[in-house]
């Protein structure tokens, strides 16, 4: 193993099998099947997160607070002099 | 006249997109290369011989690209979150957002990946089938507790 590791480092990135693997890379015939399966579960979530951000923002129940949270001065109060 | 944080969606979107990217890692680091039970293509390319187990490490490693810019797109989100006085700070709803991004991310590559497009199954072999459907469930039961704790951080947050 070790030397078939050694062997590789010293004759690669040129050597026989890796220009093999560059050509099967370059002439993938579904390419874009390959490229769909990895990005499509990422691009869902995207979305689903989205929806989360919007979702976070509805008031719901959480009109009052206690002390224990950080408070925030209301936006429609006028700024100190 | 006082007001308090009440909005949680930019801390849950940034939670639950960086949970997406942790938990894209989880899969990537652990069933991709220390266990090896599959990779990005492997049903369709089965990683026999060298030229195909570095066709499988190039989508291995255009899957980990995605994972990293979804960890990195969670972490700008979380900061920006951190800067708006309109978010309360939870450290529940922030760890119940990773969790819900990992369920989701489990779920949905699940879904697409191994049963829809069939670009690789989770433990290859004759209980494939139970595999896939057992990393489905964790996705659920992830997303499921997520939510929980989610629901709880907000509620902690009422009077």
């Amino acid at each position: 193993m070790l030397v078939f590791a050694a062997n590789l480092a010293t004759n690669c990135p040129d050597c026989p099998p890796v220009r093999a693997a560059r050509a099967a890379v370059a002439d993938d015939p579904e390419l874009w099947l390959h490229v769909l399966g990895v990005l499509a579960p990422f691009c869902v979530i995207a979305v689903v997160a989205g929806g989360l951000y919007r979702l976070g923002a509805a008031p719901g129940k959480e009109h009052r607070s206690c002390a224990h949270i950080r408070p925030t001065v209301a936006r429609s109060s006028p700024p100190e002099p | 006249m006082r007001t308090y944080p009440t909005n949680s969606g930019p801390l849950i979107a940034a939670g639950t997109v960086m949970g997406v990217g942790l938990g894209g890692f989880v899969d990537g680091i652990l069933l991709h290369q220390v266990l090896q039970w599959h990779n990005m293509l492997s049903s369709r390319v089965p990683p026999v011989d060298l030229v195909a187990m570095k066709f499988n490490m190039m989508w291995d490693g255009m899957f980990h690209v995605l994972t990293w810019l979804m960890t990195v797109v969670g972490l700008a989100l979380l900061w920006r979150a951190g800067r708006r006085d309109d978010v309360p700070w939870s450290g529940t709803v922030f760890v119940g957002s990773l969790v819900l991004g990992w369920g989701l991310f489990n779920f949905v590559e699940g879904v697409i990946d191994h049963q829809i497009l069939g670009l690789h199954h989770v433990h290859p072999g004759p209980d494939q089938l139970a595999w896939d459907v057992g990393f489905l469930a964790s996705g659920l039961v992830f997303a499921l507790i997520g939510v929980a704790l989610i629901r709880t951080g907000r509620r902690a947050a009422r009077p």
